[in-house]
């Protein structure tokens, strides 16, 4: 293995950065909140019939089946119930969360969170997040959403 | 005309064997060169070069600590120069002017930023046919950055016009044909009641008053979900804000609903395929991305998502519709 030329630091594979820019986390955040809210309040995940094309059509439930129960989940703290009906899309939530957190403290300085990631690492994270939707549409098709 | 290289004098024609003013012989002197070329290490004697013998001993053996310059870098910098000395050499010591700068027409300003000049009318007006003419060059040459409010001011008010037209013309529609006929797989009763309580007058008020609202959410989710397939297709160099600003314009074809649909069939599908058409330009062209991995980002969600989220839109509504009416 070669050493690092003297003065150039190895990248991190993972950095986040207070950048400038509007808050992404919080605005998404504000959405899924009123979605969470939605659903909570109007329950819409107590509907008596499915509403999704490739269910009625096939059988089978896509990948997002389960989203609106696992919502209504987590309008009422049950986050076990949330990840059982849908675990990416709990998984999702609970990053959304953590990201419009940051933003929300970063916002008095009128900057929010920026993540910068190595290319190797971002490649591997591509990967990964089609292997998690992969293995989460099996767990729905198993569980019967 | 021809001076003489020692003394700067203007020399007669034809040239003589010496210098009338100086008295340098004209035949072996080699014709004049260009500043750069003359400064040529190569064609000066080691001794005649500036500097003292300590840094011309320097410049010889090694890197310069004074300049940083590297015997690469020197010897490419010495390489230039001969090739320039060369070219002065067989055009007898003229070489070409270099170019004047080329005078091009300052660019136009992108239309929707020069609302404040234009009107916000006409600034409308005049994006909205570029769009929908021209989206290539439209979004070729949209600015990627500058915040999120213009765009999204944008689509606020081109999907704002088209909600409010479809629910006039839906209104017609009902009161004189009926309520509408749900298709395949929805056509419940629940439903039913749903989307009768959409078309009456006082659904379409809602849907007018609250248009605003969903189509800012429709466009922030809209973007969302692109910019994650953009992201795990490995093709969104530009950020969040480039798709972001695609998916607002591309709500340019929300005037379509202008249009009464009952009048021409279809008419909703075209402007349905005619908004994934304007993704694809639009992501292609502000992400500098193949229109094969474009199209692959805007259809990989309407098979894995899309479907759900029409139904979240639907359930809302419906649930939305029970309570008014219960309330009511």
């Amino acid at each position: 293995m070669s050493e690092p030329r003297a003065g150039l630091e190895p990248l991190p594979a993972v950095r986040f950065v207070a950048r400038e820019g509007p808050p992404l986390g919080l605005i998404f955040g504000a959405i899924f909140a009123l979605a969470t809210a939605a659903v909570g309040l109007l329950h819409l995940d107590r509907l008596p019939f499915a509403m999704c094309y490739l269910k009625l059509t096939t059988g089978l439930p896509c990948p997002t089946c389960g989203s609106t129960r696992a919502l209504g989940r987590l309008f009422a703290l049950d986050f076990a119930g949330a990840l059982r009906m849908n675990p990416v899309t709990t998984l999702g939530v609970f990053a959304l969360v953590l990201w419009a957190a940051a933003d929300l403290a970063l916002l008095p300085q009128r900057r929010a969170l920026g993540l910068e990631l190595n290319p190797r690492l971002s490649r591997a994270l591509r990967a990964g997040a089609v292997i998690a939707v992969v293995a989460n549409w099996l767990y729905l098709v198993a569980a019967g959403r | 005309m021809t001076s003489c290289p020692q003394c700067g004098s203007t020399l007669p024609e034809p040239l003589p064997e010496q210098c009338p003013s100086c008295g340098t012989a004209l035949a072996a002197s080699p014709p004049p060169l260009p500043p750069a070329a003359r400064a040529t290490d190569e064609q000066r004697g080691p001794d005649e070069r500036p500097g003292t013998t300590e840094q011309r001993l320097t410049d010889q053996q090694g890197p310069d600590e004074r300049t940083g310059t590297t015997d690469e870098e020197r010897r490419l910098t010495d390489e230039q120069r001969r090739q320039t000395a060369d070219h002065a050499s067989s055009t007898g010591g003229f070489t070409h002017p270099p170019d004047p700068p080329r005078a091009y027409p300052p660019e136009p300003p992108f239309t929707w930023n020069d609302r404040a000049r234009l009107g916000f009318a006409q600034a409308f007006v005049d994006t909205s046919r570029q769009v929908l003419t021209g989206p290539t060059a439209f979004f070729r040459t949209m600015p990627v950055t500058g915040g999120l409010v213009g765009p999204l001011l944008y689509a606020v008010a081109a999907g704002w016009i088209g909600i409010a037209a479809a629910a006039f013309y839906q209104g017609i529609w009902v009161s004189i044909v009926g309520p509408t006929v749900l298709p395949f797989g929805l056509d419940r009763p629940e439903l039913a009641d749903m989307v009768g309580w959409m078309s009456s007058w006082i659904g379409l008020v809602a849907q007018v008053a609250f248009g605003g609202v969903s189509v800012t959410i429709g466009v922030f989710v809209a973007a969302g979900i692109l910019h994650v397939m953009l992201m795990i297709l490995g093709a969104a160099p530009k950020g969040f804000e480039a798709t972001f600003r695609t998916v607002c314009f591309s709500q340019a074809t929300g005037l379509l609903l202008l249009i009464p649909l009952f009048l021409i069939p279809f008419c909703g599908l075209v402007g349905v395929v005619w908004t994934l058409v304007l993704y694809v330009i639009g992501l292609a062209e502000v992400h500098r991305i193949g229109y094969g991995t474009a199209l692959a980002a805007v259809l990989l969600p309407l098979a894995l998502v899309c479907c759900c989220c029409a139904a979240f839109a639907f359930m809302m509504a419906g649930a939305i519709a029970g309570l008014v009416r219960h309330a009511v």
